[in-house]
């Protein structure tokens, strides 16, 4: 578990400066160069921490649409908006 | 502190696609199925975020049209505020919804690597273009938060400032002029 733990924290470190150095600079070479670069750093810890891979037995998660979120957002303001015109 | 836990997931996220693009390379489906669950975690964790902001400039919108609690405002005027305001975030929505659809390709076919482990498609280079297409997609969410109508670069999680080729003004230009 330490080990687990000590990889994690070394790609956060890996990657959080890297980022950060790339960013600093005026011009990147293509969109997405900075995860390029980071995956140069982050190989080897990455590779520790990704080795165990997925257990079979677990679906990989959806990413969830953002749609219904928005649509109780916009829900909340109506009710807003009805509240302030109630008496009109 | 959901500005930071929500800076630190996408870094976490970003080392995660990292890994998944080199493990692309080495046809490990196991592994970049470990990459994509976590991906999802974690932007699932971090999309009520903008949304909250989304839902906050809509209901100040309608504050500055009826103040307080007046109850004797017209409403048409604050459903127009309100609806620019919803008008104004639709690019980022969509942003959104393209990464989604841009994860759900990768995990489908990982999923589907992972019943059958000769199935086509299931070769390094081509999960390797469906790991970069959310790469892609992300940074794409990335420019329209920072675009000229947005102006949200706090939203972005992301350190440094993206390359944003159909938003010169967002970020760096892609050809770094």
């Amino acid at each position: 578990m330490a080990d687990k733990t000590n990889t994690a924290a070394g790609i956060l470190r890996t990657t959080e400066t890297i980022l950060k150095g790339v960013g600093s600079t005026s011009a990147l070479p293509q969109p997405w160069g900075f995860v390029l670069s980071a995956l140069e750093a982050a190989a080897g810890l990455a590779a520790d921490l990704m080795d165990r891979g997925l257990d079979p037995s677990i679906k990989i998660q959806e990413m969830r649409s953002a749609l219904p979120a928005i649509d109780a957002a916009r829900a909340e303001v109506d009710d807003l908006i009805a509240q302030k015109s109630a008496r009109r | 502190m959901n500005w930071f836990l929500n800076r630190l997931c996408m870094v976490l996220v970003t080392a995660l696609m990292a890994a998944g693009a080199m493990m692309a390379c080495s046809g490990t489906v196991s592994t970049q199925s470990s990459v994509a669950h976590t991906t999802a975690q974690t932007l699932n964790r971090a999309q009520p975020v903008w949304i909250h902001a989304m839902q906050d400039e809509a209901t100040n919108a309608v504050n500055q049209v009826c103040p307080g609690d007046a109850g004797n405002c017209a409403a048409a005027p604050m459903r127009a505020a309100a609806d620019a305001v919803f008008a104004r975030w639709s690019p980022v929505v969509a942003a959104w919804e393209g990464t989604r659809i841009a994860h759900d390709a990768w995990r489908l076919q990982l999923e589907r690597c992972r019943a059958d482990a000769h199935a086509s498609g299931c070769e390094g280079p081509a999960l390797d273009s469906l790991s970069l297409a959310l790469l892609s997609a992300t940074q794409q969410w990335r420019c329209a938060v920072r675009s000229d109508a947005m102006r949200r670069p706090d939203l972005d999680p992301f350190p440094g400032t993206p390359a944003c080729p159909l938003h010169p003004d967002a970020g760096v230009p892609a050809d770094g002029r």
